[in-house]
């Protein structure tokens, strides 16, 4: 793909506030039309990351660089193709929805406020447009965010947490309009702590931890980097030996008699054969697909949270 | 800039607490008016009547606008602190500093188109004073003279009250950048009031004591906000509340000294706005 269908990119990305690093050396690429998620747990450097990419926080070193222009140079222009739904949207409590986004039309480079019935009707805030934005729900606060970032018709949208404090109603409409915006020929950049919901909507997926890449990749290929093959033996001191001999498998661990293999279903016949040869037989054998949220879990060495 | 400045003049218009102000000020217009004209027309026995003689003048026309001016730089000052602070301060305390600077980004306009908005109001708020002002002088004047002198309005007089109201506004402009330059530097509204009410109660008192002493103390309030306000308004409205006693600068030496103040702040809002990071 040629360079110039690169929305986003960051090279070398670090920002340290005092002894902090919250971002490291970060080198992300975001490409035109992608739905693009980006996870990592808690402090990892995500909202930092995205406050740089928007003008916010000023990088320690590195660059960012948006529509092929550097974001340090022309902040302004890259900022007119650019709508953000931030994290915990502030608005002006004492105005309407409406009045609201009339604020938001006025100073947007291109915003315009005969597009703000439009964006109203889109997010489903319309009958409510005329109420304080004091007197708004949660929920509707997410869409008027919402609704404030489809304002200019940017090419490229942030999701920074989109779905907080939506009812699954709710939810599952944020998660509908995403695609269609993606569908639309709109890059997203979807920030969002629900994993299953990334798994759904994106099309690439960045994980980071501490201010750093640790994977990358479609869904489907870091749900495959994670597959696992469980298996019973006859023998598993000899099979571990024998298992752990063979390059196409990535990792060999025990769990009790169990023994787990981080390796391709697919190669679950090599496996069958490898041991039968060796006089190792099966007993039991297992595939076991994880999700994005057990790989994202693993390599993030977090808790899954019930 | 034009349409930034449109959505600031927009927030100010529908803030309830812009009105509130306004009506603040016409109630302290009303408690100054009528308490002074309530001491002229029953003076308690320990006021002498060589002191009632110019309290009344003061609630007539002519004087009465030097009165009106006084109090609208001084009730204005407290007032217009607290809607520059709340106005500015509030950005971050509600997030919308981050909503507003992802649109277009560019800090130095932000900072100056809220600038603007506030000299519109408080232009706008002085000529509201004025006209308060002006009608309560009508009875208080109605009521101490029986009836109105209007010779005193010449065009110099009107070239004069155009005068008294650019000081006027001058002397509040420095407060606005202050109030200003402190709620970026707190990120909050409660540090951009406190601060700037702060400064101006305790210096208002630090120069009454150094007006009492002597040698280089006596000289401070010649570099303090407060003392040159006092200064570029004309003599007659020294004995108005909250402005400063002893011996005035110059009007051009006060101008100057307001003006350097005024660069400093504003130079000093740019430089820490454009620096500082947005992670409210």
């Amino acid at each position: 793909m040629a360079s110039n269908d690169i929305v986003v990119k960051t090279e070398h990305l670090t920002k340290t506030f005092g002894k902090i690093t919250a971002v490291n050396d970060l080198n992300l690429e975001v490409r035109q039309g992608q739905i693009f998620g980006f996870l990592g747990p808690n402090g990892a450097g995500k909202s930092t990351t995205i406050s740089m990419i928007l003008g916010l926080v000023t990088p320690t070193s590195g660059n960012i660089e948006m529509f092929g222009l550097s974001v340090k140079n022309h902040l302004s222009d890259v900022l007119c193709y650019t709508g953000a739904v931030m994290d915990n949207p502030g608005f002006y409590p004492y105005l309407s929805g409406w009045d609201n986004l009339k604020v938001l039309a006025r100073i947007s480079c291109q915003g315009k406020e005969d597009r703000i019935d439009k964006v109203l009707h889109m997010v489903d805030l319309a009958d409510r447009s005329q109420d304080k934005f004091s007197n708004y729900s949660q929920g509707m606060k997410q869409r008027l965010a919402i609704a404030g970032a489809l304002l200019h018709d940017p090419k490229f949208i942030i999701f920074d947490e989109p779905t907080n404090g939506l009812d699954p109603a709710g939810m599952k409409e944020i998660r509908e309009l995403i695609i269609d915006l993606g569908q639309q020929g709109k890059t997203i950049f979807l920030n969002s702590h629900l994993l299953h919901e990334v798994e759904q909507v994106c099309d690439h997926v960045v994980i980071i931890k501490k201010g750093k890449v640790i994977a990358s990749g479609t869904p489907d290929e870091l749900i495959k980097h994670g597959n696992t093959l469980q298996l019973q033996v006859t023998d598993t001191d000899k099979a571990l030996v024998l298992l752990k001999e063979q390059d196409w498998i990535t990792s060999v661990t025990t769990e009790d008699d169990v023994i787990i293999l981080k390796v391709s279903p697919e190669r679950a016949t090599d496996i069958s054969r490898l041991l039968a040869k060796n006089d190792v037989f099966l007993s039991e054998m297992k595939a076991k697909n994880d999700s994005l949220e057990s790989i994202f879990l693993e390599l993030t060495g977090e808790e899954a949270v019930d | 800039m034009i349409d930034q400045i449109r959505a600031e003049l927009f927030k100010l218009r529908k803030r309830s607490m812009s009105w509130i102000m306004i009506i603040v000020l016409a109630a302290f217009f009303c408690l100054i008016f009528f308490s002074i004209y309530g001491i002229t027309a029953n003076p308690p026995e320990r006021i002498p009547d060589e002191a009632i003689q110019p309290m009344r003048t003061l609630i007539t026309f002519p004087d009465a606008f030097k009165l009106i001016f006084s109090t609208a730089q001084s009730i204005g000052a407290i007032l217009l602190t607290v809607i520059v602070a709340s106005s500015m301060g509030n950005e971050y305390g509600w997030s919308t500093i981050k909503q507003v600077m992802t649109r277009k980004g560019i800090r130095y306009q932000y900072i100056l188109s809220k600038l603007v908005s506030f000299i519109v109001y408080a232009l706008i708020g002085i000529i509201i004073a004025f006209i308060i002002g002006f009608c309560l002088a009508l009875i208080t004047t109605r009521l101490v003279n029986g009836g109105f002198n209007w010779d005193f309005i010449t065009a110099s007089y009107i070239g004069e009250l155009f005068t008294m109201y650019g000081w006027t506004f001058y002397g509040l402009f420095v407060y606005v950048l202050l109030a200003i330059l402190l709620s970026l530097v707190g990120r909050s509204a409660i540090v951009g009031i406190g601060g700037t009410l702060g400064y101006y109660f305790v210096e208002s008192i630090a120069i009454s004591i150094f007006n009492q002493s002597g040698g280089w103390l006596a000289e401070i309030p010649n570099y303090l906000i407060g003392h040159n306000i006092s200064a570029i308004l004309p003599t007659t409205m020294m004995q108005g509340p909250f402005t400063s006693s002893g011996a005035l600068p110059s009007t051009l030496y006060a101008s100057i000294v307001l003006a350097i103040y005024c660069i400093v702040f504003l130079v000093l809002s740019l430089y820490i706005f454009k620096k500082r990071d947005i992670t409210v």
